[in-house]
């Protein structure tokens, strides 16, 4: 199959798009709401408390 | 990525109509009542009369706490949104300035000692230093130090004569913690003190967000715990479009590791009054809700299982809110900011990793956002600003605020005063 270089772009174009357009998202949210999602690991307790 | 909260609260916009909130707590003071007006207004309250429900003298302790509890550590903002840039933080009726330096944030007393200039509006002119705008003055982060007067020479007699105060800071779970009280160096309890163990103990995904509301912090805590409220307040919140909420309920408080508990002796999802007809949330398109406890569910995290709550809803002590359900956790915290606003910082929590925590985060930022965390929690915005109480009378399902403001007798956490410098009740402590 021969790809047009003009298609070849689009598809580059499209999948840049989806790849920043979570992030970009989120930091717009932050930036204007005070949104934020992540994930968070276990964290250590320290010793008088455990 | 920095960001004022200046900017952050004239930007957010739907939530913030729907409440009415006005200018944000840290911006400049033109828009709020100055602290002698504060004051009076509250001298004047506790005035009144001694028959029940016009004051709150049954919990005097409580009464007093207008500005909060001292010895706690409290949630500001989300740690990455403290960048180079200074960020003032208004917590307790106290003006700080964050400051991070690297991976660490300090945080200071937001006043130059020289005139009184707030140091937010500083330059970072050396590594490790924040300089105030005025005339150089250049403190140390770590130590508060006013090591060099830039504009006085190195021998300046008054170099290191002089200091702010430092508030100890940490990050955890993403948000900058700073505690307000009195212990200092190894006796400051560590933040994990004031964390719920469920945060600590295990991996989660969380969506949340923070904002600065008008009313007394007091206010918002005993709506987040208020019994009767959400049936008849939150009845046309999207967020429970699909699912009936009951009628009315008996209820019982009790307590377990700190926690208050809101426990359902019985629930009534109709109920007649004569004359009136049927109060009912049920709708043909709504499901019935959960049982009585999170832990009944069909499907129960087993973390949450595992938290053997008896009740959906808890409140502990300076301000925390925890409504569990069987997938995932709510919780908010009521950071009171001043006598007239407070600091809301709400947050899902799903204890999940992967691709399940990937469309946990799709759903919170296209839908939770703004059904619960917008709508919804906006509606208990819109009532703890336009309310106003005492006087007040209360009626059975109030038995959950007088269980926050009984606790606090018992308890009986340091009550903050107003430390506002030049104030002629409390001098500034530097
Ligand atoms: S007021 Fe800060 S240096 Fe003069
Ligand atoms: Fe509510």
């Amino acid at each position: 199959m021969n790809l047009h270089p003009k298609a070849l772009l689009r598809i580059v174009a499209v999948l840049a798009v989806l790849a920043v357009l979570p992030r970009l998202v989120q930091a717009v949210l932050l930036r204007l709401t005070g949104t934020v999602v992540r994930d968070v690991r276990r964290q250590d307790r320290p010793a008088s408390l455990r | 990525m920095s960001l004022t909260e200046d900017e952050q609260s004239t930007t957010d916009a739907p939530e913030r109509k729907a409440a009415r909130r006005r200018a944000p707590g840290e911006a400049p003071p033109a828009g709020r009542r100055p602290g002698a007006e504060r004051r009076r207004r509250a001298s004047r309250r506790r005035s009144t009369s001694n028959e029940h429900g016009n004051d709150w003298s049954s919990w005097p302790r409580y009464d007093d706490a207008e500005l909060g509890f001292r010895d706690y550590w409290y949630p500001v903002m989300w740690a990455e949104q403290v960048g180079k840039k200074p960020v003032p933080v208004e917590l307790l009726g106290e003006r700080i300035v964050l400051v991070r330096e690297k991976d660490e944030i300090f945080g200071l007393h937001d006043r130059c000692p020289h005139r009184g200039v707030p140091l937010s509006l500083g330059r970072r002119q050396y590594e490790g230093t924040i300089s105030c705008p005025y005339h150089g003055w250049t403190y140390e982060l770590d130590s508060g130090r006013m090591c060099a007067a830039l504009t006085d020479g190195p021998d300046s007699p008054i170099n290191n004569k002089v200091s702010v105060t430092t508030y100890p800071v940490e990050q955890r779970l993403g948000l900058v913690w700073i505690y307000v009280g009195d212990a200092q160096g190894d006796d400051v309890p560590p933040v994990e003190r004031d964390i719920p163990n469920e945060l600590l103990d295990n991996d989660f995904v969380m969506g949340g967000r923070w904002d600065i509301r008008e009313g007394n912090w007091r206010f918002a805590a005993e709506n987040g715990f208020d019994e009767g409220h959400a049936k008849y307040l939150h009845n046309t919140a999207l967020w429970r479009l699909f699912k009936v909420m009951p009628a009315w309920n008996m209820t019982r408080i009790v307590e377990e590791d700190g926690w208050l508990i809101r426990v359902q002796d019985e629930v009534h999802w109709e109920a007649e009054f004569p004359g009136l007809g049927t109060w009912t949330n049920r709708r043909w398109w709504k499901r019935m809700p959960l049982p009585d406890a999170p832990g009944k569910g069909k499907r129960v995290n087993p973390v949450i299982k595992g938290l053997n709550i008896p009740g959906f809803v808890s409140f502990r002590l300076p301000g925390l809110l925890r409504v569990a359900y069987p997938e995932f956790i709510h919780f908010e915290w009521y950071v009171p900011v001043n006598e007239d606003q407070v600091r809301y910082v709400q947050m899902i929590v799903r204890f999940e990793t992967g691709a399940k925590a990937s469309i946990f985060k799709a759903k919170y930022l296209s839908a939770i956002r703004w059904l619960f965390h917008g709508q919804f929690t906006g509606q208990d915005a819109w009532m703890v600003d336009v309310m106003n109480a005492p006087p007040e009378k209360l009626y059975r399902p109030d038995l959950s605020l007088t269980a926050i403001r009984r606790h606090i007798e018992q308890v009986a956490p340091t009550v903050q005063v107003d430390r506002t410098p030049g104030s002629k009740r409390q001098p500034p402590a530097e």
